[in-house]
């Protein structure tokens, strides 16, 4: 298998891709020997649709707002006892 | 419930959250209930954000929230800590419960609709609840980001500057933007949790 890419290359994909998924290639030679790496690379393959899928969400529009809901105080109790249960 | 487990870190040590992350594994692993608790308090808020996200609905969510953590304390053996990080497992889970808690709403919807002999309409579709989860997940992990990484991304995404006007506007090198970008998308990859099997498509053109 040919060497993995640095993180910077399957980043820099992630954006291309992302701006224009018909951009051409601008290092043929270079760029095919990541395409063909990540044909056989699962690991590889997998950031870069980590990558993709993180690049989408910040596209996708205005942040959200990034507070989170507190649990009702009820639910760990129902959970507690669950497992107290099987215990 | 007698040991007592690690207190969680605070916000801004991205080391000591993963030794505590590893701490709290370990204790899971090994059927400590507190670790449960300690998982609960780190990740429960997280996690009944996105099933409210996701379902619209209080009362569906608190039962998800219920069932993931359930899920976490009886599917433990099946955490791998070589395959990532504890809190993406238990973003894996929550997705599945939310995809569970979606079609058993469609599936009621559909024994309402036949019951009622009438062509009802069907439950409004919700937006992509994959793409609410993941901008959810992002907008947290972006807190995370250092703050020269999380302004320059808001830069590039949210008010859709290519890096050469960030550049400009900063008065940071080119290169320095370009790095900044590429650490911090970097360092959000990993917030995504678990895609479900099958999720990971092939290169986009093999060579």
């Amino acid at each position: 298998m040919t060497r993995h890419p640095h993180c910077a290359e399957l980043v820099e994909l992630a954006l291309r891709h992302a701006a224009d998924p018909d951009a051409p290639e601008e290092a043929p030679g270079h760029r095919a020997d990541l395409h063909a790496h990540l044909v056989h690379c699962a690991p590889c393959r997998a950031e870069l649709a980590a990558l993709r899928r993180v690049v989408a969400a910040l596209s996708a529009g205005e942040p959200l707002d990034p507070e989170l809901t507190p649990v009702p105080p009820g639910v760990w109790r129902r959970i507690a006892d669950e497992v107290d249960r099987e215990e | 419930m007698t040991t007592v487990a690690p207190p969680a870190p605070g916000p801004s040590a991205p080391a000591e959250e993963t030794r505590w992350e590893e701490e709290v594994s370990v204790a899971l692993l090994g059927g400590d209930p507190d670790a449960l608790a300690a998982a609960y308090r780190r990740w429960g808020p997280l996690v009944h954000t996105l099933a409210n996200r996701s379902l619209g609905d209080a009362r569906e969510a608190e039962d998800v929230t219920q069932q993931v953590f359930l899920a976490v304390w009886r599917g433990r053996a099946g955490y791998r800590p070589a395959r990532g990080p504890l809190a993406a497992w238990i973003v894996g889970i929550t997705r599945r419960k939310i995809a569970d808690a979606l079609s058993a709403r469609t599936r009621r919807g559909v024994l309402v609709a036949a019951a009622a002999t009438v062509a009802t309409e069907r439950p409004a579709p919700c937006a992509d609840p994959e793409a609410v989860l993941d901008r959810v997940l992002v907008a947290q992990a972006l807190r995370g980001l250092t703050p020269v990484q999380r302004d320059l991304l808001c830069l590039a995404f949210y008010e859709d500057l290519t890096q050469s006007q960030i550049a400009r506007r900063t008065g940071l090198p080119l290169g320095t933007v370009k790095s900044h970008v590429r650490r911090g998308l970097h360092r959000l990859r990993g917030c995504l949790g678990d895609a479900a099997p099958g999720v990971v498509p092939p290169p986009e053109r093999a060579a």
